[in-house]
């Protein structure tokens, strides 16, 4: 069970003819890319990119990456990757689904695990810098304000 | 005064006088009129810290939108902050309520106290109910991760030894969960010879965790003893 985040996107993808394997299937390994494509959505919404994260003075590398096969996805198939914000005060945790876009039907379910790294020194950061918890939050309380739901 | 700002001082004093109905709330506080920052202040009773415990702050403050919704159904309708406190707390008055409302979420534990031990010095925390840490770890049931333990160990071990930086650590050890409300003691005890700082966390006397770090003093840092 991979928890709803408090913040969600969601991509299409249609699986491209040079991700399918020799037995018509995506590579496993392309799974990955889809992630990624979900995850550089959801730093945009966030307001802290990739480009923001090296500006400010931070790496922000994979620490962690669990996958599960459900189904397998196959040329031409249009998917939804959807990517919800679960932890960002000490590590940045990103719980994903690839469903079918047509029926919902999970294709895959992922988590990725990223943690600030000083570019500078190279060291590890037990907190996350403050410049992005603060877009978190400003991300949320836009969130909160769209909803009409208290803070 | 204009009288919409008038209406909005009015909704909140009365959330707060619904608050105080319900079954896990001591006491319910609204900010003063011309407060910057609307909000309520909440002191939860041992029922309503169990329910934060169990299901996290997200479900607790939608059951206290709920309550305010079925008593007085026009209460919802602005966004607000919600501080929350247990009895380890005492209730502000005026000015110093309305800064403790406007206040950001704590980021730290807050030291009650603080001594010197045989083998190094002890720090007496207390964690707030509502620490900014506990929004996303774990949203359904808070709980301290292990790596701001570390970061505390540092970050106090900091204001008695002087900065410093953790290269490793051994014989981590992870033993209970140290929850909102949670009374610590953290001990630090730092061999500035071997480059070792060795804190541990009990609650009552229960280890809740332990590690050796390997540190190097920040040069050019200043710190006071």
């Amino acid at each position: 069970m991979r928890a709803d985040g408090v913040l969600r996107i969601e991509i299409p993808v249609e699986v491209p003819f040079f991700d399918v394997d020799s037995m018509d299937v995506v590579w496993h390994g392309h799974y990955v890319k889809y992630l990624e494509l979900a995850r550089c959505t959801l730093l945009e919404r966030i307001g802290h990119d990739y480009r923001q994260m090296k500006a400010s003075g931070y790496l922000w590398p994979i620490v962690d990456l669990q996958l599960r096969y459900v189904r397998a996805a196959r040329f031409g198939q249009r998917l939804i990757v959807r990517a919800d914000l679960v932890e960002w005060r000490n590590r940045l945790k990103v719980h994903y689904r690839v469903l079918d876009a047509q029926t919902c039907e999970r294709i895959t379910l992922a988590s990725t695990v990223q943690v600030a790294v000083a570019a500078s020194s190279g060291e590890l950061q037990l907190e996350s810098p403050p410049v992005f918890v603060q877009a978190v939050e400003r991300a949320l309380a836009a969130a909160r304000g769209n909803e009409g739901t208290p803070a | 005064m204009t009288l919409r700002e008038g209406h909005a001082r009015d909704l909140h004093a009365d959330m707060a006088a619904c608050m105080r109905t319900h079954p896990w709330v001591t006491q319910a506080r609204a900010a003063g009129h011309p407060a910057p920052h609307r909000g309520l202040a909440i002191w939860l009773n041992d029922r309503g810290v169990a329910h934060l415990l169990q299901h996290g702050r997200a479900d607790l403050l939608a059951t206290f939108e709920a309550h305010c919704a079925a008593n007085e159904p026009w209460a919802g309708s602005e966004p607000r902050a919600w501080r929350l406190f247990d009895h380890d707390f005492p209730v502000p008055g005026g000015a110093a309520l309305d800064e403790e409302i406007a206040r950001p979420p704590p980021r730290e534990p807050w030291l009650l106290g603080e001594h010197a031990t045989p083998a190094g010095h002890l720090f007496e925390l207390k964690l707030p109910l509502d620490l900014a840490l506990f929004d996303d770890h774990f949203r359904t049931a808070p709980v301290v991760p292990g790596v701001m333990q570390v970061a505390w160990a540092l970050a106090f071990g900091a204001r008695r030894y002087g900065p410093m930086a953790c290269g490793t650590m051994d014989a981590v050890k992870f033993r209970r969960l140290v929850r909102p409300g949670d009374r610590l003691h953290l001990e630090v005890a730092h061999d500035a010879g071997r480059g070792l700082l060795d804190f541990t966390v009990r609650i009552g006397g229960a280890l809740c965790s332990s590690a050796r770090l390997h540190v190097v003093p920040i040069e050019g840092a200043d710190h006071a003893r």
